[in-house]
């Protein structure tokens, strides 16, 4: 049983305050979706909490399991056992697929694993997925086309078996096949010693992976949290039921 | 792997059968093709000159290990003529730690001979000329030379390839990485001269570098005295791009191993194009010993 903790984070970038205090705590076994309208800090609450050098952390903290994330570099915040899937993942020309995901298995696990063992393991994700079987002979990313992209972070997270993983809107851009390919594989991956964050615009991929919670994020903040009666509101209603109903004015921003 | 030790001017192990060393001169038999390559080593000797002969048809595999750890002006000097219809494959390793080294590489390709040439340097400070003619009429090279620079290491490569008969073909692919206060400057140069119609000449030159007080300087040139050739070089130099860095260690990598696996997919190309085992294990042990 791992835990999540992230309290009044307040988070910027170039100056610009993004984040306006978020808390959250998610334990294994939970799905929290975070929603919201475009240009809220979704994104940039997945960024933080991985440790791109882009945001500044102004104010609060982030746990793992009591650990304090925000001491840590990017690299040490994985091997602690979080995981992000990208919403664009960056291309890696020259860098297998198979050698770059053997080199991170090992890193994450702390233990060497054998080709053969590797091999397995790997082939059996890229079926799960769907993918082409020369995945592992390609370039990282290289040439991908976006959904490819997004299915491969999937992989990685397959294969890596973190204690969390964040899904930085995993189901825009994907046909609707390939988003169940995506939800169903996510769906299968919740256990007792996986907790996950779902990020997104959509409701759809809810239609695959049930969230434990839903929480609605605006300018910065988690305005509402509640379970699944929320994705219907929002499904029926979009999201300006939130202004009246809670008092709150926004703008649609840009992400 | 048949090994050749020099010293002194002198080959102080067994040659294998039918080569003959005379006057700093290695000439290796003709119409023989040599399925494994042949290393020649020259370690802890500050100052060497000798000249290898390829003989007609013979194909073969040449490593040249170059090592020394003595700091002292080291000044080397090496040829290696491939006579007609012969091929080389060819890989240069330069491993000095001199703090004034000089090493000055000629090669000439003569009528239909085929050079596939390939120099890696993790030398301290060094100034290498790779130099080809291509002096008879089908001769082509293909050259690859690396540079990696680390600590304050300063290497300057001279790379000139001169198209001195119709119908030959140079490529050059020139690749520098530096990375802590590393400097690495890389002169391409190509020449068509007057006359010699058909010639191909293709530069790439590319550098990386991995902090901020490295540097990298790449000239790609082409001198051109005829029209019916052609021709084409480019040059791009860049640092590692931060979000993919950040994209490989958020996988769990650290710092250095992420900065490794960049680097190796950067000279995947080159080493792809290496068909031989060993050399392409050597070229590979080369590059990473100082990444």
């Amino acid at each position: 049983m791992a835990k999540l903790e992230i309290k009044n984070l307040h988070v910027g970038i170039e100056g610009k305050e993004i984040l306006k205090g978020v808390n959250l705590i998610v334990n294994s076994g939970e799905v929290h979706a975070i929603m919201g309208p475009n240009g809220t800090g979704k994104s940039t609450l997945a960024s933080a909490l991985m440790g791109h050098p882009k945001y500044d952390i102004t104010e609060g903290e982030a746990y793992l399991d009591g650990k304090n994330l925000l001491e840590m570099e990017v690299d040490e915040r994985a091997r602690a056992g979080l995981f992000l899937a990208m919403q664009y993942p960056a291309e890696v020309p020259g860098v297998t697929n198979s050698d770059f995901m053997r080199q991170a298995l090992k890193a994450t696990s702390g233990k060497s694993v054998g080709l053969f063992e590797f091999a397995i393991q790997y082939e059996k994700a890229v079926e799960d997925l769907k993918m082409h079987p020369d995945l592992a002979h390609r370039y990282l990313n290289e040439g991908f086309s976006g959904g490819e992209r997004k299915r491969n972070e999937i992989l990685q997270l397959k294969v890596l078996k973190p204690k969390f993983a964040i899904l930085d809107e995993i189901d825009s851009g994907l046909d609707i096949d390939a988003l169940k390919i995506v939800g169903e594989n996510v769906s299968s991956l919740i256990n007792e010693n996986f907790g996950c964050i779902l990020i997104t615009h959509y409701q759809r991929i809810l239609d695959y992976i049930t969230p434990t919670f839903v929480h609605i994020m605006i300018d910065g903040v988690i305005v509402l949290s509640g379970g699944h009666e929320l994705i219907e509101k929002i499904d029926r209603n979009g999201y300006m039921w939130i202004k009246d109903e809670l008092g709150i004015d926004f703008v649609e921003g840009e992400e | 792997m048949k090994s050749i030790f020099i010293k002194n001017h002198e080959i102080i192990s067994s040659l294998p059968k039918d080569f003959i060393y005379n006057n700093h001169q290695l000439t290796i038999p003709k119409n023989i093709q040599y399925q494994d390559p042949i290393m020649i080593a020259i370690e802890d000797d500050s100052n060497e000159l000798f000249e290898i002969i390829v003989s007609e048809n013979t194909s073969i595999k040449i490593i040249l290990e170059l090592a020394n750890k003595n700091q002292n002006a080291n000044h080397y000097k090496f040829g290696l003529i491939a006579k007609p219809n012969s091929q080389v494959k060819y890989l240069l390793v330069s491993e000095l730690e001199s703090k004034k080294a000089i090493v000055e590489h000629y090669f000439t390709a003569e009528r239909d001979a085929k050079l596939n040439l390939i120099g890696g340097f993790v030398s301290n400070i060094i100034h290498a000329k790779m130099h080809v003619d291509l002096v008879g009429e089908g001769a082509e090279v293909k050259m690859r030379a690396i540079a990696i620079s680390s600590d304050d290491n300063i290497q300057n490569i001279d790379v000139l390839i001169v198209h001195k008969a119709p119908n030959t073909f140079g490529d050059m692919t020139n690749i520098g990485i530096a990375n802590k206060r590393g400097k690495i400057v890389l002169n391409g140069v190509e020449k068509i001269e007057k006359g010699m119609k058909h010639a191909n000449a293709f530069q790439t030159l590319k550098g990386i570098i991995t902090s901020d007080q490295a540097v990298i300087e790449v000239n790609p040139i082409l001198l051109i005295d005829e029209f019916d050739v052609k021709a084409g070089h480019g040059a791009t130099i860049g640092k590692i791009e931060e979000d993919v860095m950040y994209y490989l260690r958020s996988r769990g990598l650290t710092l250095a191993e992420a900065e490794k696996l960049i680097i190796n997919g950067f000279l995947r190309p080159v080493i792809d194009e290496i068909d031989d085992e060993p050399l392409k294990e050597r070229f590979v042990s080369v590059v990473n010993s100082r990444i």
